[in-house]
């Protein structure tokens, strides 16, 4: 990963954050319910799943919030630091489509050393917005934090 | 998450009185390590150098290699078994974590999360212990397309052995029958 440092005075609203993907295969499902420790099965097994409404097995809240991380921290540089996440699950992210992390900056507010951002964030799945919502984060004046 | 066993049956009325109320304390089940930090990465194939390469995470004001904020609900999860307690059978119910909301008394046999707000705090590194505290605050019936049922908002707090606050979240639940 490039690791551009973004500093507050480069951004401004309207901005667009580069999305982040992951492949969202079964495999990779069991690969984030062992690095994430949740092993409810709606995120791991088909037929229960199944049972359960949903189409396939689909990424819990804790994948979903470290996607908007990485695509967040993919866009701000090292410097930066998340301050707030929010969102609301609109569709089931599930297995067998990519997985995308998406943002647009709404606002900034400039603060000692640097700066708040807040942003519109979103992630993409099979085509529609799965979960959507808003971030903050603090970005330095120079790239460099205090 | 949407979760088939496990929930503790009741009334409305019964977890209304639950509003307020501490739903538990968590001590995670492990403390922080490197290959937890290492495993996030690799799931996402997401290459920052702050979660592995001291050296960098100490030029960005970091004490050492430092984790992703959004590890915290990964932190502050409860083993799925412990030394005395039984060992597993067959037929048991699939194993769910035991998720604070689980405890509230309510109808419905289905649960999943519809919104997560997390305000991020102080940065943990390797040998943290998380603690997550959890207080129901408030309940809202609700009719959806899925089922009839009712919104829980828990507010979570986590923080580390020192005291430290490192996250504060509120998730919002929705409990329901089909």
């Amino acid at each position: 990963m490039s690791t551009p440092t973004l500093s507050f005075g480069e951004v401004s609203a309207g901005a667009d954050v580069p999305p982040f993907s992951v492949p969202l295969t079964l495999q990779r499902l069991v690969m984030e319910a062992a690095a994430n420790r949740d092993f409810t099965p709606i995120h791991h097994d088909r037929e229960l799943t199944r049972n359960s409404g949903a189409p396939d097995p689909y990424a819990n809240t804790m994948l979903i919030q470290a996607v908007f991380e990485a695509t967040l921290r993919q866009w701000m540089g090292l410097a930066g630091r998340l301050r707030k996440l929010q969102f609301s699950m609109r569709s089931f992210a599930a297995a067998g489509a990519i997985l995308s992390g998406h943002g647009q900056v709404i606002a900034t507010r400039a603060d000692d050393g640097g700066g708040y951002v807040d942003l519109e964030i979103w992630t993409e799945s099979g085509g529609a917005r799965a979960a959507t919502g808003t971030a903050t984060v603090w970005l330095p004046d120079n790239g460099v934090r205090r | 998450m949407t979760q088939l066993v496990d929930l503790r049956p009741g009334t409305w009325e019964e977890a209304e009185q639950w509003v307020g109320r501490e739903l538990g304390r968590y001590r995670g089940a492990d403390e922080v390590t490197l290959g937890d930090i290492r495993r996030r990465l690799e799931v996402l194939a997401w290459d920052c150098p702050l979660h592995y390469d001291e050296g960098v995470a100490r030029h960005h004001g970091y004490r050492t290699v430092v984790a992703p904020a959004t590890m915290l609900m990964t932190w502050a999860m409860p083993p799925y078994w412990e030394p005395g307690e039984p060992r597993p059978e067959l037929d048991d119910p699939a194993l769910v974590p035991s998720y604070p909301f689980t405890q509230i008394p309510a109808p419905g046999e289905f649960i999943f999360a519809t919104n997560s707000e997390t305000e991020y705090f102080e940065p943990v590194y390797p040998g943290d212990r998380i603690t997550a505290t959890s207080v129901l605050r408030d309940i809202t019936r609700k009719r959806l397309s899925v089922g009839d049922g009712a919104f829980f908002l828990i507010e979570t707090t986590y923080a580390k052995q020192t005291g430290e606050v490192v996250g504060v979240e509120r998730l919002t639940v929705f409990r329901y029958s089909r």
